[in-house]
């Protein structure tokens, strides 16, 4: 390859480099700064990723759904989340659609179907739900502290657990994890 | 020898030009020489560990930093490598050294960005894709700054990627690993007219066979289960058909394609003679693979395995030592005899296992090769271990055949030694 080849592929790369890991800051602040910040209600384990540190593994609520029409949903599929306001600014579950409907709600997600799997045959149909948001990373210093926090939180069974979100137009942002009203940091 | 040029130069045996060039051609060998390589692994070692630890101090204590300066902190090793980048193209695009360290270190910084930002943002969750993207991000590298570390990195990073996704085939196709490999195999055969000694390139013969195979598995789910034995067999031939003809030349340790072929080629045959293989139900499945299902990839891989055996005919590659070709094709007929009736299938099977095994030992006692002697003995070994644990026989016939094996293996073994030793 001709070394004015390689310049242009260069200058191509590098361009394509801050283009992409820019447009992720972009998206990213654009939804935190025009979304809608909800809280959801969650469940939540604590592993480590070899790479990106100890992290909360944020599991919404609902993991799944039932619905009878067997052709409505298939693995893989995007779907909108839509949900209901309950109080404050904590929102509920109201609904699944296929993201080719307009959606229900005004404050929706933008998720995927993992699985779909008949539970009862011919009139029930169950589908588990892959939300865009599942690790809320917690700094190495300050993990131990938190899950100390975390777990004692946790001894009162009545706490309830929220993942708070930016959303907007069905894209959304984790921005941390409350236990009760308190804020986990 | 000790050449004095000026005194070829005078004496009219060569003229300034061919001086010239020879000095060139001693400078460059001189950069490939052995304290050249020593200095390029010690480089390429210290940039893979400081990129791991930049990775590592930055993202876990960097709680004190507000939003922005931890993502100018994400940008920094990324601006820096591409200034690098920038110097090495304009000033040392003909050294390795430098082209290696500068590729490597932009390769590490897109993934510190990667690694930085998801954390800042928590997006990206599955490892798979991050991986992703920082493939994409980096797939240039190699063909920009003849990388062969890059290019190592990114083959061991689609490899991690295949098996970090899910091989379900109600799923829409995920064409990012066939466009990936496609694009660095183009660069990786460019290298071939290079020269395939070099050290990063050697390790690129023993990854790409085993990517290639997981990649194989990752597609199966085109294929009916049946034919994906067919096509194992047909890649394998492929290996083989790459072992014994560009890479003919290669010794043992250059060669990963021969290794490939052979175990992968073993292992399937082995599978094969197996009673689970030739269950009942399984009479007449590829041809409803062939008749019914997507016939486009079940095309691609017969296509294939015409161009393999033209290929084997029109390059009139002998026999090779280990036969593994000539074994794939004939299990490849076996699997279709099998179809109508299974039990000769796999009777035949086993036949061409066995004679595969007892060809290498004849071979090998023969040509005194005490390798390819107890590669057969091995193979020999393993069949018999596989079709005794699978089938009832008393102890006594168990023990007497490994008896019987055993002093096989004494044997053979020690009547060859004892022939090179006469010589």
């Amino acid at each position: 390859m001709k070394s004015g080849w390689k310049w242009i592929l260069f200058t191509g790369v590098v361009l394509f480099q801050w283009y992409m890991l820019g447009s992720w800051i972009y998206r990213e602040e654009r939804t935190i700064s025009s979304g809608v910040f909800i809280k959801i209600p969650c469940q939540q384990v604590d592993p480590k990723d070899p790479f990106r540190g100890t992290y909360f593994n944020i599991n919404p609520i609902p993991a799944q759904f039932e619905y009878t029409d067997s052709l409505r949903f298939t693995r893989g599929q995007t779907v909108w989340i839509n949900y209901e306001k309950d109080s404050g600014d904590v929102y509920t579950f109201y609904s699944v659609q296929p993201d080719s409907e307009t959606p229900e709600m005004p404050v929706y997600i933008q998720s995927q179907i993992k699985f779909t799997f008949p539970v009862y045959p011919d009139s029930v149909y169950s589908a588990t739900l892959e939300y865009p948001f599942s690790n809320l990373y917690v700094n190495e210093k300050a993990a131990p502290d938190l899950l100390e926090q975390y777990n004692k939180a946790l001894s009162d069974t009545t706490i309830k657990v929220y993942a708070g979100l930016h959303v907007l137009n069905g894209k959304a942002s984790l921005e941390g994890l409350w236990i009760g009203n308190r804020r986990l940091e | 020898m000790k050449i004095d040029l000026r005194e070829l130069i005078a004496h009219g045996l060569i003229d300034e030009g061919t001086a010239q060039r020879i000095q060139q051609f001693y400078k460059n060998k001189s950069r490939d020489s052995g304290s050249s390589r020593f200095m390029l692994i010690l480089s390429l070692i210290g940039i893979v560990l400081v990129g791991l630890g930049l990775i590592l101090i930055v993202a876990y204590n960097w709680d004190q930093f507000s939003k922005w300066v931890k993502i100018g902190i994400s940008f920094i090793p990324l601006l820096f490598s591409q200034a690098l980048g920038v110097f090495v193209l304009r000033k040392k695009s003909n050294e390795s050294l430098w082209a290696e360290s500068v590729a490597l270190s932009i390769l590490f910084s897109v993934g510190i960005a990667i690694s930085l930002l998801s954390q800042i943002y928590n997006i990206e969750a599955e490892i798979s894709g991050f991986i992703k993207w920082w493939i994409i991000l980096t797939m240039a590298i190699p063909f920009i700054f003849d990388s062969r570390s890059v290019s190592l990195a990114l083959w061991v990073g689609i490899g991690w990627y295949l098996t970090s996704i899910s091989w379900n085939m109600d799923q829409a196709y995920d064409f990012f690993p066939l466009v990936i490999i496609l694009v660095l195999m183009v660069w990786y055969v460019l290298q071939w007219r290079k020269g395939m000694q070099h050290h990063l390139l050697i390790l690129h013969h023993w990854t790409i066979p085993i990517v290639l195979t997981i990649f194989l598995f990752f597609n199966s789910s085109l294929l009916c289960e049946r034919f994906v034995v067919v096509a194992c067999l047909i890649t394998f031939i492929g290996f083989g058909a790459l072992a014994f003809g560009p890479f003919s030349e290669q010794k043992f340790l250059s060669n990963g394609y021969r290794t490939a072929q052979f175990l992968g080629i073993w292992i399937t045959g082995m599978l094969m003679t197996f009673d689970f293989f030739w269950t009942d139900s399984i009479a007449g499945n590829i041809l409803v693979c062939l008749t019914s299902g997507n016939p486009l990839l079940p095309a691609i891989f017969l296509i294939a395995l015409g161009l393999l055996i033209w290929y084997h005919f029109k390059q009139r590659i002998p026999p090779e030592p280990d036969h593994m070709i000539w074994l794939g094709l004939a299990l490849i007929l076996v699997l279709f005899i099998g179809e109508i009736h299974p039990a000769t299938g796999q009777f035949l099977s086993n036949l061409f296992i066995l004679a595969a095994a007892a060809k290498l030992i004849y071979d090998g006692v023969t040509g005194e090769n005490l390798i390819v002697v107890n590669l057969g003995l091995l193979a020999l070994t393993v069949w018999i271990l596989a079709w005794f644990f699978g089938h009832d026989f008393s102890f006594i016939w168990k023990g007497l055949l490994f008896i019987a094996l055993g002093l096989l293996c004494f044997g053979i073994n020690w009547m060859i030694i004892k022939k090179q030793k006469r010589i």
